[in-house]
Formats: structure tokens, C-alpha cells, sequence
């Protein structure tokens, strides 16, 4: 209501075309990303697949020294941490404490 | 106060070469095979390490693994990193540690969390590990804790130990570390795991030039290397260790290989025994805790000696 009254006043003191503090033609969430624009089942897909992305992990293959998805790579108990082609390489036994890690 | 020492600390105190083992703590909630570790070992070990989330991969807390071993009838060393943990904390957990009978602990940095099952985790390094020593040694000397309010009663009364890498670079400043460690208020060492016997003679020579051999207990860190893939993948991959390639050789050409491995470490612990200043052997069984009692008895090491009147036991 304070808003309605100031524009009221606005508009007696120049005589210009109302001014308009707000922007209808910008969403409420147009400061963040599309997903917020959405509405219903898609927002909560695109909002999930956003969270899967965030919490991939990656892991350094102590053999080949090369970062690595969690995904494509195995910690052993033992602490040995390989990516699965150096794995391979082992025939997926625990070069240290000769766990299976197939 | 005999009653507040730890078997370990007496043990050295009589002057016995002691014999440590250790347990990685399992990746899941339970203390059975914990238990049934500190059991095989039981008899043939002095006492027990416990790490904290080695490898920085999340394991079963050091101090409640410590606690199945002393279930078990063994007495534990609990390992303290300082990766995970800030001050507060630390000495949260330590007044829990001591109140459960945990009397020895072994304070470390702890390995890089870039390198474990949580690699983007945040780390916290608030104090280092001789910081730490420090910590724990006015806690118990001081009775203060590290803002220096004093401690009323009940102060944690832990034997402290501490860490010594001979075999990282450069080597002629391993030495002053060590005697860092001391002044801050080590009592006794675990070394690295040792293959270059040479190297680690040249160390102890240093070492005794500083006289810090009578200022701690030196215990010298050793392995049963399983096979020759084993001691391969440790020469070409895990840092901070020399595997001379003898060693190599000679477990290729055995017949079998994991008497071989047996007789080397036997070797190594007999060898080392004999070096002046080094007042026991640590052995770490990674993932082969079963041949721990082969090993101290083909060293001579048996019977262990009796300590009358130290009690290991949950409080």
C-alpha cells in the first residue's frame, strides 16, 4: 500500500508517467538459475540432477597420478586408491594387501 | 604413580625391547575384527596402534577402536592426526580417550585428505603435530589446556609418542625434527617402515651424535613385505620408503615367497635389535596380522615379559 501511495505522489509532483519500481516481465528467481524458473515436476528434475553433478568426488590414481571420478576408480581398505584401468593392470588384487577388488 | 603408567611405558622404563603391532580399523561399524586381531596378537605384542583414518579414508575412530582392544584384553596405542580435527576438539577427544584407559597415544599430522575417500572434504591442520605433542604434554605436566586454563582434576596422563621418517628428503633435517618432537615432549619414536638398513644406520648414527637416543625410546618400524609384486608397487609407488632392489630379487627367486618374506623381516629384526639406541621394533602387518606371532618368534622376541601391577582394562 505504501508503494501504491508513493507512486501516487510521484505522479502529482512532475506530471511524468508513473514510475514503475518493480519488473513484471523478470521472474522473482531471475537472479538465479533457469531450474528456479520452472515450475512442478521439471524444476525438481533439472534441481536433482544439479545436486547429482555437485557431489561427484574425484579420486588420485596413486599409480597413474591422474585425478578420477569415484565412479571409475577403487579404494581398497588397505588405503591403495587406483583408478579401474590401473586396477586392471593388477588383475584387481590389492598390490599391498592382496584383497579382491574385482 | 606405577598404577597411571601404561605397560608400554613400563616396559621401556625395565629397559625390554618392546614389540608394537598394528590394526587398521575397519570401514564399517563394528569391533569384530578389531577384537579378533588384537587377539592374534595378543601375547606376542606389547601393545597395539590403532590409526586414525589412515590413508585419510573414513574408518572406525581410532579411540573407540582402542577400546575394542582393550575389550580384547591388549593395550592400545590410539593415533591422533591433526587433519581432521581443531584444538577443541583434540582435546575433547583425549580427555574421553584417557577416562575410557587409554594411557598411550601417538601423535601425527596425518595424511593429505586429497588423497583418501574424501578428497574435496575440508582439512583443518589447526595445530601441527609438534604443536600437538606439546598440547598433550602441558594438559598432562601443566594440567592446562592449550588457552591455558588449568585443568582441576582428572588431568589425561597419556605416554606420548610420536613419528620419525629416516627416509625422507632431506635427510640430515629428519634428525632435528626428531628433536623438535622431543622438546616438545615426545617419549617415544615409531619410525617408517624399514628395508634400507644401511640408511636407517646412518640416521641412528645421527641421532646418537644429538643424544636423543637417551632422551626417547626409539622404536624401529618394519614390515613383512608378502611378495615381490608387493615390494615392487611399494618401491614404484608409495612415497617416503626406499625398497632396496635385493630385496626384490631375492623374493623373486624364492620358492616360496611368503616364508621368504617371513625370514626377511626376521633378519631385519634381528639386525636391527643389535643397533645402540634403537629399544624396539613396530610391525606393521598390512593386511597379513595373522603372521605377527610367526615373525616375533623366529626373532627371538618370546616370551613377552609380564608387567605386575599395570592393569589393561576399560575403565
Amino acid at each position: 500500500m505504501r508503494a501504491h501511495g508513493m507512486r501516487q505522489i510521484l505522479d502529482y509532483e512532475d506530471d511524468k508517467d508513473p514510475v514503475i519500481q518493480d519488473h513484471p516481465e523478470k521472474s522473482l528467481g531471475h537472479r538465479n538459475s533457469a531450474a528456479m524458473q520452472e515450475t512442478g515436476a521439471a524444476a525438481e528434475d533439472v534441481r536433482k540432477n544439479q545436486k547429482g553433478a555437485a557431489v561427484v568426488a574425484y579420486y588420485w590414481c596413486r599409480v597413474c597420478k591422474i585425478k578420477t571420478p569415484a565412479t571409475e576408480a577403487k579404494s581398497c581398505d588397505c588405503g591403495v586408491t587406483m583408478c579401474n584401468r590401473c586396477w586392471g593392470e593388477w588383475d584387481f588384487i590389492c598390490p599391498l594387501c592382496d584383497s579382491d577388488m574385482s | 604413580m606405577s598404577e597411571n603408567k601404561s605397560r608400554l611405558q613400563t616396559l621401556f622404563e625395565q629397559g625390554e625391547f618392546v614389540v608394537t603391532g598394528e590394526i587398521g580399523p575397519p570401514k564399517a561399524a563394528t569391533g569384530e575384527g578389531i577384537r579378533e586381531h588384537a587377539k592374534h596378537l595378543q601375547g606376542y605384542c606389547d601393545a597395539t596402534n590403532l590409526t586414525d583414518n589412515q590413508t585419510a579414508i573414513v574408518r572406525l575412530s581410532s579411540i573407540a577402536a582402542g577400546i575394542h582392544v582393550l575389550r580384547a584384553g591388549m593395550e592400545p596405542i590410539v593415533q591422533m592426526t591433526c587433519r581432521d580435527r581443531n584444538r577443541i576438539a583434540i582435546q575433547s577427544d583425549l580427555l574421553g580417550a584417557y577416562s575410557l584407559g587409554i594411557k598411550n597415544l601417538l601423535c601425527l599430522t596425518g595424511d593429505h585428505q586429497s588423497f583418501g575417500n574424501h578428497p574435496t572434504a575440508a582439512n583443518v591442520f589447526d595445530v601441527d603435530s609438534i604443536q600437538l605433542i606439546r598440547m598433550v604434554k602441558r594438559m598432562r605436566d601443566e594440567k592446562v589446556f592449550a588457552c591455558g586454563e588449568q585443568i582441576k582434576h582428572d588431568e589425561p596422563r597419556f605416554f606420548i609418542g610420536a613419528v620419525a621418517n629416516p627416509f625422507a628428503d632431506p635427510f640430515e633435517v629428519r634428525v632435528y625434527r626428531m628433536e623438535k618432537k622431543i622438546n616438545a615432549g615426545a617419549q617415544f619414536f615409531q619410525t617408517q617402515i624399514i628395508f634400507d638398513l644401511e640408511r636407517f644406520e646412518r640416521w641412528m648414527e645421527l641421532v646418537r651424535e644429538r643424544g636423543l637416543h637417551e632422551r626417547a625410546y626409539i622404536m624401529a618400524g618394519v614390515m613383512p613385505v608378502k611378495s615381490a609384486k608387493v615390494a615392487s608397487y611399494m618401491q614404484k609407488f608409495v612415497s617416503g620408503m626406499i625398497v632396496p632392489d635385493d630385496m626384490i630379487e631375492r623374493l623373486k627367486k624364492a620358492e616360496n615367497q611368503q616364508a621368504e618374506a617371513v625370514e626377511i623381516c626376521v633378519e631385519q629384526i634381528k639386525y636391527i635389535k643389535n643397533i645402540k639406541g634403537v629399544k624396539g621394533v613396530h610391525i606393521m602387518a598390512v593386511g597379513w596380522e595373522e603372521i605377527v606371532p610367526t615373525i616375533v618368534e623366529k626373532a627371538g622376541l618370546l616370551p613377552r615379559p609380564a608387567v605386575p601391577g599395570v592393569k589393561v582394562a576399560v575403565v
